[in-house]
């Protein structure tokens, strides 16, 4: 009967009651669940070296300091990847504002210009990541929510015409203005552009673009090192980090030494162009004036540099 | 009487046809002189290179400026007449060495009809209004003929298209029409364009369909409509 008595003096020799036991349990679960919830964020920052911890913005970096920044990001992707890469800081080529026209009258939706963006922007192998989407439209139609990304039969389809949709490169992008931190913005030569060191992934942008042009990184980019593009832009198709967001640049790393982008050169139809809509001989000019051009949503004021028409 | 009136009838015929000869030199003559009036005989293929396009790019480049190349077919086309019994090759003979001899007979307008050779060939161009000699040249196989019966040879091609096709020709000349690589600015590097017959059956020249076979994996949007969540 004593025995039972948690006063009697028996029940000092217990070496931890339950009541201390449990809080052990719990304390211990605790932690444990703790520690399990903060992990990625101390694995995050071992990766994070202290010298890209301290970046600056890309648009405050002297010459001297962005050939640094570029050194160390190569020297990453060597040590990362084990493949040796060029990562160059192509400056706008002044006088030069970049246009794209499609001919919708002529694309007929085999997406050989999503693939060619894959490959040339080290996109994501696992899930197949692109800048552009082509969308299966229903003729008579311009309402893009109304597109179709995911067909897989023979093109062109009866009654169906394909809308490729990629960064528009607005001249009023509302992508750029919510981003918090202004890790993006237009450049001289019309590219919005991303600094991939300092987004901090808050996917504003993504939901402000009506065009569904920007693209999140939910996980580091796989891709093989023998297939790694090695000719780079800081601006454009370096590996990026898990995180960030990304999205067209117009291939800069291409456009902005002369060269044509790679989505344009893979495109069987040839329903691309692309040109400088400063130069009034240019090809796009030529287009912007004799064919009856048209843009997306052209009513939310966005001003786009991309165009479409039919001929 | 009836002997008479035979014997009479060739000789009161002759006026007749005399000036329907002279009509229809004049009638000729007139139809040839319009078409030259109006340069339909002139279908000029600039060459693109030197379109009105590139000359504020050439001026910017301070008159230093890499060129466009046109792709171009390397000369007459061969057809295959079977194997070396020696060797296995495939031998190849130009079209004259079969059309020297062989005349060919207007009559069979069109590839099914023919007996021997070309009979494989799928002929869907111009919408029945199209015979071989459309473009191939019936007096010289090895090249092909503008409708005024010039002759064009096979690496000049789009001049034959371009009589036909010239809005296509027009687009094309102002990079609006036809794939192409390289450089978008001539003062920093070349170009490469296709020609016609690069992208175009000219035979049936339809573009044809193709399969996509690439597509990004976006979440939700599955086909089947599944997604992770």
């Amino acid at each position: 009967m004593s025995d039972k008595n948690p006063s009697s003096p028996a029940a000092g020799d217990r070496p931890v009651s339950r009541r201390t036991l449990a809080k052990g349990i719990g304390t211990t679960l605790g932690l444990g669940a703790f520690a399990a919830a903060v992990s990625p964020l101390m694995r995050r920052t071992s990766e994070v070296s202290a010298a890209e911890f301290m970046q600056q913005h890309y648009k405050d970096l002297s010459e001297d300091e962005r050939a640094e920044v570029i050194r160390r990001l190569e020297a990453e992707a060597l040590e990362q990847s084990g493949r040796e890469v060029t990562i160059r800081d192509q400056a706008p080529i002044p006088g030069t504002k970049f246009g794209y026209a499609i001919n919708l009258s002529l694309c007929n939706g085999n997406g050989k210009c999503v693939e060619a963006c894959h490959r040339e922007n080290n996109h994501d192998r696992d899930t197949n990541q692109s800048y552009i989407r082509v969308l299966e439209m229903q003729r008579g139609s311009m309402d893009m929510e109304k597109g179709n990304t995911t067909y897989d039969h023979t093109v062109p389809a009866e009654d169906k015409f394909y809308l490729p949709v990629q960064c528009q490169q607005c001249d009023n992008p509302p992508c750029v203005d919510v981003c918090p931190v202004e890790a993006t913005w237009k450049e001289q030569d019309g590219i919005v552009v991303v600094d991939y060191n300092w987004c901090i992934g808050c996917r504003y942008c993504e939901a402000a673009c009506p065009y569904h042009a920007r693209r999140f990184n939910w996980k580091a980019p796989n891709v093989p090192a023998e297939e790694i593009n090695p000719d780079q832009g800081y601006l454009s198709n370096r590996v990026r980090p898990q995180g960030v967001m990304e999205k067209c640049h117009f291939c800069l790393h291409r456009t902005r030494e002369g060269k044509l982008p790679a989505c344009l050169e893979a495109c069987p139809t040839g329903a691309r162009i692309f040109g400088n809509l400063l130069d009034p001989d240019s090809d796009i000019r030529w287009v912007l004036a004799n064919k009856q051009v048209l843009v997306l949503k052209e009513e939310l004021g966005t001003v786009p540099s991309f165009f479409y028409f039919f001929d | 009487m009836s002997e008479r009136t035979k014997t009479d009838r060739p000789g009161r015929a002759w006026p007749l046809i005399a000036t329907f000869a002279v009509l229809a030199i004049l009638l000729f003559w007139a139809v040839y002189a319009v078409i030259q009036a109006r340069g339909l005989a002139d279908v000029e293929v600039e060459d693109v290179a030197s379109a009105p396009h590139t000359e504020a790019a050439v001026r910017a480049a301070g008159g230093k400026l890499y060129p466009v190349q046109v792709r171009r077919p390397a000369g007459p086309p061969q057809v295959v007449v079977g194997e070396d019994p020696v060797t296995g090759a495939t031998r190849l003979v130009s079209c004259t060495t079969c059309h020297a001899t062989r005349v060919a007979d207007p009559e069979h307008g069109r590839t099914k009809a023919l007996d021997d050779f070309h009979g494989e060939v799928v002929f869907d161009h111009g919408a029945g209004a199209l015979g071989c000699n459309a473009c191939h040249d019936p007096s010289d196989y090895d090249s092909l003929r503008a409708a005024d019966g010039r002759r064009i040879a096979y690496a000049d091609v789009m001049r034959l298209c371009a009589q036909c096709h010239s809005r296509q020709h027009e687009s094309y000349r102002h990079g609006a029409h036809g794939g192409m690589n390289g450089h978008w600015d001539l003062s920093r590097g070349p170009r490469t364009r296709n020609t016609c017959t690069d992208c175009h059956d000219p035979h049936a020249p339809a573009f044809p369909s193709m399969k996509p076979t690439f597509k990004p994996i976006d979440r939700g949007l599955q086909p089947d409509g599944s997604s992770d969540h």
